[in-house]
């Protein structure tokens, strides 16, 4: 139980303290959803209110992405901060085996997002440097870079899923197991 | 005072000796048990919203005590080890402690707690339950499984501590 620090002297302080950590994540979301939503409305400023129709374009991708991070966001602390202790042992195991699991549906939503960064970025420069490049080279270019950074971040979330979760995940796995035998 | 913190308050007060009781098995010294006594109890609040009414107050109640005590919806399962903490009761499930003296009596609680040890994850999960006289239904409902699996359960793994325990009784009179 080393990861209890605090110890209460009597019930009204762990009350207390749960109702400021309840805030507190409420608080958390809310600073998430006004960051994201000002993001919205200044690249809605900036390219929605332009002539270019690939501008506009890109408004809309770069809203899309930002509206599904939003999605994202509030599913991940949802997830991890209302895990309801109170269901049978075999249910809780089988909810925590899929949060755990290297690859979950929730990871879409997030690649769909960068699809749409992926794809404003591109209108963007090719509206804007389409004098002097050629489209082609422009998608070569910033395909080449889109890709590196995506492989870099699978590797690096396979290399933190290996150290941290996959032994969390083969435990649960066992004991999941053990109720079937 | 809002509702939930009413509802929380009234839970406790009433299910306080329940509650300890799971602690006790799952940490040995006093301040263990202050700690994983909290933590149930802020997973109690964590939990209370939804408290359907679908499953007895004692139910919910081992439910999260023992998914905290396990660690199972946290980043680790605690490879929880068990104290018995000397229960009459509970050696008494498996031997007849009057025919022996105290000293063996006090050898065979170690022996019985080394072997409930050696037993799985659900296993020992099980038996601290029917240590603190849960009935099979109510296990069934904490551990999510039928309560003829229960019963099953709960059979194997009683008839194994017998053997082991007889084996060892053996050792220690002869």
């Amino acid at each position: 139980m080393k990861n209890i620090r605090k110890n209460y002297n009597n019930i009204d302080e762990l009350i207390i303290d749960m109702q400021s950590k309840e805030n507190k994540f409420k608080k958390i979301f809310k600073v998430i959803q006004v960051v994201f939503f000002l993001f919205i409305f200044i690249y809605a400023a900036i390219f929605l209110t332009s002539r270019n129709g690939a501008y506009i374009m890109a408004g809309g991708c770069y809203i899309i992405a930002f509206i599904l991070f939003i999605i994202y966001a509030h599913k991940y602390l949802k997830k991890y901060e209302a895990i309801n202790y109170s269901e049978p042992i075999k249910k809780v195991l089988e909810e925590a085996e899929l949060r755990y699991r290297k690859y979950n549906f929730d990871i879409l939503i997030v690649l769909a997002g960068v699809l749409f960064i992926n794809a404003a970025t591109l209108l963007v420069l090719i509206s804007k440097f389409s004098d002097r490049y050629t489209s082609l080279n422009i998608v070569i270019v910033v395909e080449i870079v889109f890709f590196i950074i995506i492989v870099i971040a699978w590797f690096l979330g396979v290399l933190t899923w290996e150290k941290d979760n996959k032994p969390i995940w083969l435990s649960i796995k066992k004991v999941l197991k053990e109720l079937e035998e | 005072m809002n509702k939930k913190e009413e509802k929380f308050r009234n839970i406790i007060k009433n299910n306080e000796d329940r509650i300890m009781g799971i602690c006790r098995y799952y940490s040995i010294n006093d301040d263990d048990q202050k700690d994983m006594y909290q933590e149930v109890l802020i997973n109690i609040w964590k939990s209370m919203d939804s408290f359907r009414g679908d499953a007895q107050i004692s139910t919910w109640i081992y439910r999260v005590a023992v998914n905290t005590a396990m660690g199972f919806a946290n980043k680790e399962i605690r490879r929880q080890k068990i104290f018995l903490d000397e229960k009459e009761y509970a050696l008494q499930n498996f031997v007849d402690i009057h025919e022996n003296s105290v000293k063996e009596t006090e050898k065979l609680f170690q022996i019985l707690e080394n072997q409930i040890n050696q037993l799985s994850v659900i296993d020992k999960i099980i038996m601290t339950l029917v240590l603190e006289s849960v009935n099979h239904k109510e296990i069934a409902s904490v551990v999510g499984i039928t309560e003829p699996n229960v019963r099953v359960k709960i059979h194997r793994i009683k008839n194994e501590l017998k053997e082991n325990l007889k084996s060892k009784i053996e050792i220690i009179l002869s």
